[in-house]
């Protein structure tokens, strides 16, 4: 009963923090670095606000969706977000990035042990703004998800 | 009769002087007939006779001991097998290999409880917005950008964000 118990403490602490909360630990020293959280009970209600000026495309996608977290600050974090994700390469895939004069970004994601992809993860900075965001999104990353945010450039 | 030497011996019986030999006159002194003992010594008569001749081993008790030496016990011999000799311990491996399958059993039913295998734990998750209108415009923003960063990544490398699309698929 002991070894079960302890089996399962160790199954719990198994769960790891998504990118956003690892981040924020780095920055918690910095009070203009802000996180902002939907969690998934609050996500199951997003899907339920159903408003004319919304569109369905959006309540489709967000339906996909498990939790979300933008975190921003400055545009100096970017570099540092970089920096964490090659110290978590393992967990992360990384996907395309891009850079103008005036922003960048990159597009990372983590799949599950079945192959599917469950977490996603933008970093952008607008330069000259001095801005950096951080979207965290977690939940059924799939095709149909992607297709969503390939074909409506806007929602 | 003169009973001074009887009376000598009484003294010192109760001064424990007395020989055994001594010891043994006093018992047959008070063991005859009761009429035969003075009044004044008559109050003895219960403390002598009530003397117990000093127990002997005797003559056959050497023969009796060496009877019961001699009788020697029959002593079967017992052969433990190897299986028997780690029986305790092929059974304390046992009760351990059964709570180390209750406990991965229970690892797995607790895993394959959660959706899509994801190990993020959810329950630390606190809501910044209580109000699910202010929550949707954050989303509906996070998700533009999103949008809008593929349509970036589009614009700088059509072709390689096609193979964006491909690997992220």
């Amino acid at each position: 009963m002991l070894m079960a118990l302890l089996c399962q403490a160790v199954a719990f602490a198994q769960h790891s923090p998504d990118f956003a909360e690892k981040f924020m630990t780095l920055c918690s020293n910095d009070s203009t670095v802000k996180c902002i959280t939907v969690s998934p009970k609050m996500m199951e209600q997003l899907v339920r606000l159903h408003e004319d000026s919304r569109s369905d495309n959006i309540v489709q996608a967000i339906g996909k969706l498990k939790s979300a977290r933008i975190v921003t600050g400055s545009a100096c974090y970017y570099q540092k977000a970089i920096e964490l994700i090659a110290r978590n390469k393992s967990r992360f895939i990384a996907g395309k990035d891009y850079q103008t004069e005036e922003e960048q970004g990159a597009f990372f994601t983590r799949k599950n042990k079945k192959g599917d992809t469950v977490e996603f993860i933008m970093l952008h900075a607008d330069i000259a703004g001095n801005k950096f965001t951080i979207v965290n999104l977690t939940g059924d990353i799939d095709d149909e998800f992607l297709c969503f945010l390939f074909n409506n450039k806007t929602f | 009769m003169d009973y001074r030497f009887i009376e000598q011996l009484i003294e010192r019986y109760f001064a424990c002087e007395t020989s055994l030999q001594e010891e043994q006159i006093l018992k047959t002194f008070f063991t005859q007939d009761v009429e035969q003992v003075p009044n004044e010594l008559r109050p003895y008569i219960p403390v002598f006779a009530a003397m117990q001749p000093a127990e002997t081993l005797g003559d056959d008790f050497d023969e009796r001991i060496l009877a019961q030496i001699g009788e020697s016990q029959t002593v079967k011999a017992r052969t433990i097998s190897l299986a028997e000799r780690f029986r305790p311990l092929l059974r304390a491996a046992a009760v351990v290999a059964v709570v180390l399958t209750l406990g991965n059993a229970m690892n797995l039913s607790i895993q394959s409880g959660q959706p899509q295998g994801d190990d993020i734990n959810y329950a630390a998750y606190q809501d910044t917005f209580d109000d699910p209108s202010m929550a949707y415009d954050q989303v509906e923003d996070a998700l533009q950008l999103v949008s809008d960063g593929f349509a970036h990544a589009q614009k700088a490398d059509s072709i390689a964000m096609d193979s964006l699309y491909s690997e992220l698929k």
